[in-house]
């Protein structure tokens, strides 16, 4: 068989059939996890905010935490890396209207040859930050880096901390919530993870709102607050325009969908109290079981729960994840 | 033929390379945790895009039935999941189930449209159809979604397929910059390299096309990797470079001894007359392609094609172009269809299929095979406007054809019948002189 004309046959055949390896990020994302049969934002796992925490340092009190965790399924089967032409940001509203006051922007280089990346922290406003928005840190990614002002920064790969039941949530075989078969779906699972930590002080308010947000060329892709908020209460036909939307937006353009939770739960922002240790409704830290107290808040249940409990092995000091899996 | 027998088996063995050690961990997570929770459904359908992808990327056929397995299992626990009938869509369309593919992909896009890979295999399924015109909306509507690398090669590929081979290079062009400075690690990075080779080989443009081969050999592990190898060996044969083109085409089956690369390799050894290495290629592609009935139906066409190039089993060649252009319907569906019914000597129905080819696709092979059907159908002109179309595009087309085409052409040119007035006109003087000279020795000696 002639030489040109079989080679590009078969390699066009074998490309439809990568249909999806040319789309990994189209492949794997339909198995998004935050949302279930989520297609990841965008398209690409790397834009894709799994969980956000805030919550005081235990070791640190004088610190807050913010994680922002990314790339559902990281490692599987490729290795997890930030997107080198987005930024990811810590939304900070120090005042309560949903408008952010502080942004903290991280921003990668390209991945190099040993699969590292340059990592950049910086804040904006120059009067909100008091650094003259200049680069804050500076560093590789897997490296805890020093922070100017007082602080810590490290990007990597972690295990994925959050732990719930999510076959029994999609009723898979016909499950149901602690039904005897419930299991962490996330057990063993990794994420890329982002974890800032900052003087308290420096968010301009003990009482502030985090959210997180990824943005490519100007669009974002995604955005997260507290947990779940999307994958529960957003019908699939909206959950493309809940992840492009704005807090300050949130009640009046997704009201109906959280009825009487609405004016509890929207806009998606974590409100976190930095000068208390309390959890979840209270920012969150790594160990609450967000399902649920969510659960609970939804059905007026006290009982409600997914019968999952954490399983991973948090530190009580920087970086506070469990290492990868 | 014990030792063919043999030798096509030991070649199987090694059908499969390794796949990489990241999918090899990570398939053997999910299938313990598959096996540990019997009820994980979602696990199940993540193990199903593995074992796709493993296919993919290894060409390793066996994963195909290990991904629809898992598919079963996770359609089992949850009729209907979207998330797992979009990657049973995606394996259809793998195993050439074109029509089925379609019609389940477009369900899971209709129910929910953030199920972008149903809609990928959308457009896959419509362009293996021929239904270029859908494929083209459907490209558009993904466009405004995912921008991606993946969908501008897809593009790319249909722009090839319309006859602009410029404008599909350009977009390949663009693909391959923009994989480049993407994430998700090197894998898949080969495959922009090759297709971009291809596209310049296919043009006859052999310094572009050795470049991106070269590239793609340097990040492409297993079945790339041959791929790489073999394109090389495409561009030192069209350099003339036989031997080295040899070489490299031996190295390709040795990594992955695909039917279309024996196929190519034998082809190789005939142009240098090493006529028995040739004869076992050929017969490795004919047990290798029927070896089992999802390679038969996923090698339908190369297998139809390869046997009609070398005049074997022509029967058998039609009956599987005949399968072929049933199960889809594109433009080398056309092509097999009319190239195979030549062979079988049916060529007015052969010119009919020609009429099937709907776009001019610059593709030297496509004007080849039209230029002996035109020639066969008694269209002089026709044919030696393919012929010329031919050599234009690509004067080393193909290892054994090009030639073909230039003596087919040279016969044009110089027509038979003229040809034959010119020997017989040759013969009458030989006859004429050879008469004269024997008249001249048996003439009476002079009276003196």
């Amino acid at each position: 068989m002639s030489n040109s004309q079989l080679q590009k046959r078969t390699g066009w055949a074998a490309f439809c059939v990568m249909a999806v390896l040319g789309v990994p990020t189209i492949s794997l994302a339909a198995d998004h996890l935050d949302a279930p049969g989520l297609t990841s934002p965008g398209g690409d796992r790397r834009l894709d905010i799994t969980d956000v925490y805030a919550f005081q340092s235990p070791s640190h009190p004088n610190n807050a935490v913010l994680i922002m965790n990314l790339f559902p399924l990281a490692g599987v089967p490729t290795p997890g890396s930030f997107h080198p032409d987005a930024s990811y940001e810590f939304k900070i509203d120090n005042n309560g209207d949903a408008k952010e006051d502080l942004t903290f922007r991280i921003t990668f280089s390209p991945v190099n040859a040993s699969g590292e990346q340059d990592l950049l922290l910086r804040c904006t406003p120059a009067s909100a930050c008091g650094f003259n928005g200049a680069v804050l840190a500076r560093g590789r990614t897997g490296n805890t880096i020093q922070v100017a002002g007082g602080g810590l920064i490290r990007a990597g790969l972690f295990d994925d901390p959050f732990f719930f039941d999510l076959n029994a949530f999609k009723h898979v075989a016909g499950r149901t919530f602690c039904d005897g078969h419930q299991t962490n779906f996330f057990k063993g699972l990794n994420v890329m993870s982002i974890v800032l930590e900052v003087p308290r002080d420096q968010l301009g308010s003990d009482h502030v709102g985090v959210w997180a947000r990824t943005e490519l060329n100007g669009e974002q892709i995604d955005r997260m607050g507290r947990p779940a908020i999307n994958t529960v209460f957003i019908p699939n036909a909206s959950k493309n325009s809940f992840n492009a939307g704005i807090p300050r937006n949130d009640a009046r353009d997704f009201s109906d969908f959280l009825g009487n939770f609405a004016g509890v739960l929207l806009p998606d922002v974590l409100t976190v109290n930095t000068a208390s240790t309390a959890g979840f409704l209270n920012g969150r830290r790594l160990q609450d079981d967000v399902i649920d107290i969510e659960l609970q808040v939804i059905t007026g249940n006290p009982a409600a729960g997914d019968c999952v409990a954490n399983d991973s092995a948090f530190t009580t000091t920087f970086p506070y994840l469990a290492p990868p899996n | 033929m014990r030792l063919r027998i043999r030798l096509a088996l030991a070649a199987f063995a090694v059908l499969a390379p390794a796949a990489s050690l990241a999918q090899s961990s990570a398939i053997r997570q999910f299938e313990e945790r598959v096996k540990r929770d019997p009820l994980d459904g979602i696990s199940s359908t993540i193990l199903a895009d593995l074992y796709l992808r493993q296919a993919r990327q290894t060409g390793d056929l066996g994963a195909y039935e290990k991904a629809d397995g898992a598919l079963q299992h996770a359609l089992q626990l949850q009729p209907g999941d979207p998330g797992a009938s979009a990657s049973k869509a995606s394996l259809l369309y793998s195993e050439h189930r074109f029509t089925e593919a379609l019609d389940l992909a477009s369900s899971v896009y209709q129910k929910d449209s953030r199920f972008l890979q149903a809609l990928v295999t959308v457009a896959d399924a419509q362009m293996s159809l021929g239904r270029y015109a859908d494929a083209e909306k459907t490209y558009q509507e993904l466009s405004g979604k995912n921008s991606t690398p993946p969908l501008l090669a897809r593009i790319a590929y249909l722009e090839f397929l319309k006859g602009n081979t410029e404008q599909a290079i350009t977009l390949m062009l663009r693909a391959t910059e923009q994989r480049r400075a993407s994430d998700e690690a090197s894998e898949g990075a080969a495959w922009y390299e090759l297709r971009l080779g291809d596209l310049y080989l296919s043009a006859g443009r052999f310094e572009d096309a050795n470049q991106h081969y070269q590239e793609a050999l340097v990040k492409a592990t297993g079945y790339d990797r041959a791929m790489a190898e073999a394109g090389l060996g495409n561009v030192l044969a069209a350099q003339g470079d036989l031997a080295s083109a040899i070489a490299a085409y031996e190295r390709a089956v040795r990594l992955h001894p695909q039917p279309s690369l024996l196929a190519n390799l034998g082809d190789l050894y005939q142009k240098g007359g090493r006529l028995a290495e040739a004869q076992r290629q050929y017969e490795a592609v004919r047990l290798l392609a029927a070896s089992a009935p999802l390679n038969e139906s996923v090698y339908m066409r190369e297998l139809a094609v390869f046997l009609s190039d070398h005049d074997m089993e022509l029967p058998r060649a039609l009956d599987l172009a005949r399968r072929d252009w049933a199960a889809r319907q594109d433009i080398y569906g056309a092509d097999t269809l009319a190239w195979a019914l030549y062979k079988n000597g049916r060529v007015q129905e052969a010119a009919d299929a020609l009429q099937l080819i709907k776009y001019n696709t610059q593709d030297a092979k496509l004007y080849y095979h039209a230029g002996l059907i035109w020639k066969a159908h008694e269209d002089p002109a026709r044919a030696r406007d393919s012929l010329e179309k031919a050599l234009a595009i690509n004067p080393h087309f193909s290892i054994l054809q090009a030639d073909d085409a230039r003596k087919v052409l040279d016969e044009i040119k110089s027509p038979l019948p003229n040809s034959n007035r010119l020997l017989i006109g040759v013969v009458l003087v030989m006859v004429l002189a050879l008469g004269a000279r024997w008249a001249m020795s048996r003439r009476p000696l002079p009276v003196l």
